[in-house]
């Protein structure tokens, strides 16, 4: 296999890589791809030193230390190699080592105590909120995050300690949208209105709108939680940067990225506004249902059509 | 005047979004931040609004909280001025990654200034001498000994929060360690599940100098990418995509609660039994402070700490 295209731009001119500037082309005549010049590439395929933006003295603590650090989301966002932003080359797989790294990094936060005390806490603070915690398990790999901007292009949503929390806004979207698609149901159904409340829409009075009695936490890993690589594998690169048809003779290119692993299991919990009251707990084992079904049906974060995000709807 | 004080922690279990409603910069939705130092605050309208609304009483405490906060309804607001004075919360604590420890709490000689300022209104006793941090060059910081953010590389040792580094600045271990133990007695919350916060709290604390601190209270604010899909297409809303900044959770906020005599001709109590009152009903609850509440965010737990 021919090595694929990747950015070719000069090192240090300040500008990040850019999505899309792949090759240069010969006279704008499409066609298969010639061979590139290597002369910028040093001999050991790394190109540059290993993390050109970093200050060096934290380049030569990083060093020291690499193999304890315990935030997956720093490592993740802060400290990839330069060699793993241009991505996997068949003599040479930087992005894989360094994604590698960051889901070693997330072993070490699972393994720690703050993992665990930070679930404890978790589970006292929605409490006071009304809710009554329970536990699904993700049955698929999921990914969250994906645009989130970042030195590799495919993000990852860890929260500022490290871990692969499901954001409450998703949560929420997620009991919405399956209350809505499967349930059948909107704003004029009172429940509906009631959970998750209503923005005025353009021409309507201020006055309609109303904020959703109950509160959807982030949804925190169990101890146990692991994150895994994975792989998409786009064949016609040129064709979805609209550049080219979907000719043979492009080079299908393989992107490594991040995934929470299957059998996985988050804790949700829906409390209570403050304010509202729910004394039998009606509104909130709805919505809870809403979300739990959703979690199964729907799924959560991105490329759910494609089967990822997949709870199971039980204990 | 003032008849009493108290110091109001409130530390952020969830990220906290303390927001201005609109903005010019890149990020759609800032949080609320003093104009001059560029520090998040939460304003103190928000704060006596969120403590008002959690104290609501019955019977002679529905009088006292009236007495405190004001009359209720909006025709009365004439009639007197409520005993209780807010101040907006200022940071105290700031938690920024690290490469060793997962996170450090950071402040700086100028917060703990303010934070020691503050104190004094409320009789308290600061905990540290700030100007004792005066020797702290550029690049260099203060942790406690044996604190779990060391770094070690060779002979050096060194602190990297995010992707810059810090030497250690010599002897200021014990005053960081005095630090800690103030603000595990004072201003975390009691409660078992914060047993690993009041153990950890030393171990995890570093004292920037106040550039460092103010750049990374400016840019190491947590931002949240949001979208509105359409249900049926799951496709992005039209203009639709929006950032919004927050606290982040393990932030700690301090503002002073001040009372005056009661003002209110049902209630002849003085400013001390008033904050007494108050202090009961606040000291270790949970309440929800700032906007997106409804997605979990704006959890905070209360104390109060007074003489």
């Amino acid at each position: 296999m021919r090595e694929r295209p990747r950015p070719d731009q000069p090192r240090g001119n300040g500008r990040p890589p850019q999505r899309g500037e792949a090759r240069p082309r010969s006279g704008g005549r499409s066609g298969p791809p010639r061979d590139r010049d290597r002369s910028a590439e040093h001999a050991d395929g790394e190109r540059g030193r290993p993390h050109p933006l970093l200050p060096s003295a934290t380049r030569m603590l990083w060093n020291s230390v690499r193999n304890q650090v315990a935030n997956p989301g720093l490592l993740f966002d802060r400290f990839a190699p330069e060699a793993a932003v241009f991505g996997d080359r068949t003599e040479a797989t930087p992005r894989r080592d360094f994604l590698r790294e960051v889901i070693a990094a997330a072993e070490r936060l699972a393994k720690d105590a703050l993992a665990e005390q930070i679930l404890v806490r978790w589970e006292a603070t929605v409490r006071a909120a009304g809710a009554e915690p329970c536990s699904v398990e993700l049955e698929s790999r999921l990914v969250s995050g994906l645009g989130a901007h970042g030195p590799l292009e495919i993000g990852f949503r860890f929260d500022r300690l490290g871990f692969p929390v499901l954001p409450g806004s998703g949560l929420k979207g997620v009991a919405r949208a399956y209350a809505h698609l499967v349930e059948r149901r909107n704003e004029s159904d009172p429940d509906f209105l009631a959970v998750f409340g209503r923005v005025p829409r353009s021409g309507e009075a201020h006055e309609v709108g109303q904020a959703g009695a109950l509160v959807f936490f982030d949804a925190y890993p169990e101890p146990g939680w692991r994150l895994e690589l994975d792989v998409m594998t786009p064949h016609y690169p040129d064709y979805y940067s609209g550049k080219e048809p979907p000719t043979p003779w492009q080079n299908p290119k393989p992107i490594t990225f991040l995934a929470v692993a299957p059998g996985t299991r988050y804790r949700l919990a829906i409390g209570l506004r403050q304010g509202v009251s729910d004394p039998d707990g009606r509104l909130r084992q709805l919505a809870l249902g809403w979300l739990r079904n959703g979690l199964a049906q729907l799924g959560f974060g991105a490329k759910t059509t494609s089967g990822y995000g997949v709870f199971r709807n039980r204990e | 005047m003032a008849e009493a004080s108290a110091l109001l922690f409130a530390y952020c279990e969830t990220p906290v979004h303390a927001g201005t409603g609109r903005a010019v910069g890149t990020v759609d939705l800032p949080i609320q931040r003093e104009r001059i130092t560029g520090f998040p605050i939460a304003q103190a309208s928000s704060v006596k609004g969120v403590l008002r609304a959690t104290t609501q009483a019955n019977g002679a405490d529905a009088e006292r909280h009236r007495a405190l906060f004001g009359p209720d309804r909006p025709e009365e607001a004439s009639t007197h001025a409520g005993a209780l004075q807010v101040t907006d919360l200022q940071v105290v604590l700031f938690p920024v990654r690290s490469l060793a420890g997962v996170f450090a709490w950071t402040t700086s000689p100028a917060v703990l200034a303010r934070l020691v300022r503050l104190a004094k209104l409320a009789g308290i006793e600061g905990p540290v001498d700030p100007t004792r941090f005066a020797g702290l060059q550029p690049g260099q910081c203060a942790v406690a000994n044996g604190s779990a953010l060391l770094t070690p590389a060779g002979q050096q040792v060194g602190v990297v929060l995010e992707e810059y580094s810090f030497t250690l600045a010599g002897e200021l271990a014990g005053l960081v360690s005095a630090l800690a133990e103030w603000l595990v007695a004072l201003a975390l919350p009691q409660t078992p599940e914060y047993a690993w916060w009041r153990e950890n709290l030393a171990k995890h604390l570093c004292v920037l100098p106040d550039d460092e601190f103010r750049d990374f209270v400016l840019y190491a604010t947590e931002i949240e990418a949001h979208v509105r899909l359409k249900d049926e297409t799951k496709t992005v809303e039209p203009g639709a995509l929006w950032t919004t900044e927050t606290l982040p959770a393990e932030t700690l906020l301090v503002g002073l609660l001040a009372t005056t005599r009661s003002r209110y001709d049902k209630v002849n109590e003085d400013g001390r039994a008033l904050l007494g009152w108050l202090t009961g009903k606040l000291d270790g609850r949970r309440v929800r402070l700032g906007g997106d509440e409804t997605t979990g965010r704006g959890a905070v737990v209360l104390r109060v700490a007074r003489v």
